[in-house]
This record gives C-alpha cells, structure tokens and sequence, in this order.
C-alpha cells in the first residue's frame, strides 16, 4: 500500500488525509502487505505551513507504531530537489518490504542541516 | 501574566497549573470536570476560553486521551476521538488564542510519537503535535516561542491502576529506574514557557527518563 499525503489548508483537510491513511493502513496490515507513507520534507520540518506539518509527522509517527506492531511501514521525504525516477526506485525498494520497518528514507538533500524527524 | 493550562484538573496539567501560579501567573484552568469547565473540541467552548483569558503569555495545550488498540482492531471511532481531542483541538485552540509580545506555547506531545504498539492513533496525533509544534514555531516568531515535551511514563490514576507486575515491566524499560512525577514534568514545561529558555523555539524535548534510548 502507498500512500501519499496530500496537500491539505486546514484541520479538516487533516483529519480527512488521516482518516484516509488508518482506512488504507488498516486493510494493508490485515492483509500483511507493505505500507509506504510518501511524504514531503518541507512539511515534516514545518516549513510549508502548519496544517502540512502536522499531516506529515502524524503520518511518520504513525508508521513507527505500525513497525512496532511488525507491520512493513517505511515512509520517504521527498525534497523540492528530488527526481521522480528516484522516488520511484525507494517506492518499489521499499513496497518490496523486505527485512526494514520503521525507517525514513530522504530522498534529496535539503534535510541536511535540520533537526531529523 | 496570562497562562491558558487545558486537562487542569489532575496530572500533568493540574502539576503545570499550580507550578504557573506558584511563578505569578492568573492560571485559567481548563478542564471537562473541574475549573474552567469547558470541552476544547467545542468551537463555541475554545471560543469562550479565548473570551475568558484574554491575551496570554503562556498557553499548555495538556488535554489529551488515550483509546489504544493494535492498528487492526483499531475502530475508526477509537482513531478519530484521540486525533480530535489531542491534535485537532490543540491546533485550534491555539489559532483562537491571542498572545502578547514574548509569549510561550508548550503542547505535550509524547515518546509515543516515534512510535508505541497498540496507539496508531496516540502516536499520530502526538507527532501532529510536533509538526504543529515546527511550523507554528516559524510562523510565530519572533513574537511567540512554540515548543514541546515529550514525557513516558508518568505517574498518574492510570498507572496507579496498572497491575503492578505491569508497571514493574515498564519501569525496568527506563533507564532512570522509575516513572516521572507529575511535578518533574511540570517543572520542564515551566522552564519552557520561561526566559531561561529564550532562545528555545520549534523544538521537542523528550522527557523519558532514557526511555527513548534503551534496548
């Protein structure tokens, strides 16, 4: 299952995208299938607003307990500088869900410097 | 000084109230049962602590609830009561509220938000929380200093309820060898709302007793 947050401008948009991704998640884990949560970088370190800040790190947090139920949930942070072809390799990698759970994977690299999610 | 403490009636909340009116400040208690009564999920209840309070200078954002289950027994009722009550009204409350030059959002997130078994639900609003916590502390600033605490376990009706070979197992897990009281954490929280931590914003502090840490 991958499930990628959507861009969202207030709470309710929140609580929809988080509704959303339990609903999937939920089906996913029954069925012992791979979850990736595909989030944005800017909104996991609260650069691009707070409504998005907060869907993202609901969302890690979120696949963390998933991992610690040993769900395969892994997430990845895109970056503005990011390739698609890249996104598209650590989705397949990663919906493999082989041996890792709980990770955050980033790919680009303006995460560098910032506090670490 | 002005200081908003929600879910004031016992715990945490209740240990951060009294630690804020022992420092000065006109403490508005808010809680369900007790205090200020009133329900933050309730636009016309945020409005009229807003109304009550005034500007303030320290906001806690404490209430919170727990419904825990694995994620595949999770019902949606379970999932959307903690979300609403610990992030949603957090979030809200905290746009709603007016605050004066210098002033201190504290929110309690908790370890749980890098991730707990059996609270999907927990975890994700408390990692709401610190999303909340990074993007509020940039949009605020320089006016107002956003931050969070991230306790374990703390003593509290709920632990005293634990069987105690329970409690025993978790404490064993924490490498300060006991649960937190209620106080300590208050005492964290005060000094995050203080000028000793003035140059202190968007940032969590995780208060586990090294819990976060061991095997």
């Amino acid at each position: 299952m991958i499930f990628t947050a959507p861009e969202v401008e207030d709470f309710a948009g929140v609580e929809s995208a988080l509704t959303d991704a339990f609903r999937r998640a939920q089906e996913a884990a029954r069925a012992e299938e791979p979850i990736v949560f595909v989030l944005r970088n800017e909104h996991l370190l609260g650069q691009s607003g707070v409504p998005g800040a907060m869907l993202a790190n609901a969302l890690l947090a979120g696949m963390r307990t998933l991992a610690a139920e040993k769900c395969a949930a892994n997430a990845i942070a895109v970056g503005e500088d990011h390739a698609a072809e890249d996104l598209q390799h650590w989705i397949a990698l990663l919906s493999e869900g082989r041996g890792v759970a709980g990770e955050l994977v980033h790919v680009g690299a303006k995460h560098v410097g910032k506090v670490q999610s | 000084m002005r200081a908003i403490v929600t879910g004031a009636a016992r715990g945490i909340g209740l240990a951060v109230a009294d630690r804020l009116a022992a420092d000065g400040f006109d403490v508005l208690r808010v809680d369900l049962a007790d205090g200020f009564v009133a329900d933050v999920t309730s636009p016309e209840d945020r409005a009229r602590i807003v109304a009550e309070a005034g500007p303030v200078d320290v906001l806690v954002n404490n209430a919170g609830i727990t419904r825990d289950a694995r994620i595949v027994k999770m019902t949606e009722e379970q999932f959307l009561a903690v979300i609403r009550v610990n992030l949603g009204a957090a979030y809200e409350l905290t746009r709603a509220c007016t605050f004066n030059e210098g002033a201190s959002v504290v929110s309690l997130a908790s370890r749980a938000y890098l991730g707990n078994f059996g609270q999907f639900n927990y975890s994700a609003s408390k990692g709401g929380l610190v999303g909340m916590t990074r993007a509020l502390a940039l949009e605020l600033a320089p006016r107002v200093r956003v931050n969070a605490i991230a306790p374990s376990l703390t003593a509290s009706e709920m632990t005293r309820a634990m069987p105690e070979k329970v409690l025993d197992k978790m404490i064993a897990s924490i490498p300060l060898g006991r649960q937190a009281e209620p106080e300590e954490i208050a005492e964290t929280i005060a000094a995050l709302a203080s000028p000793a931590t003035a140059y202190v914003t968007g940032q969590v502090l995780v208060a586990c007793g090294g819990r976060s840490l061991a095997p």
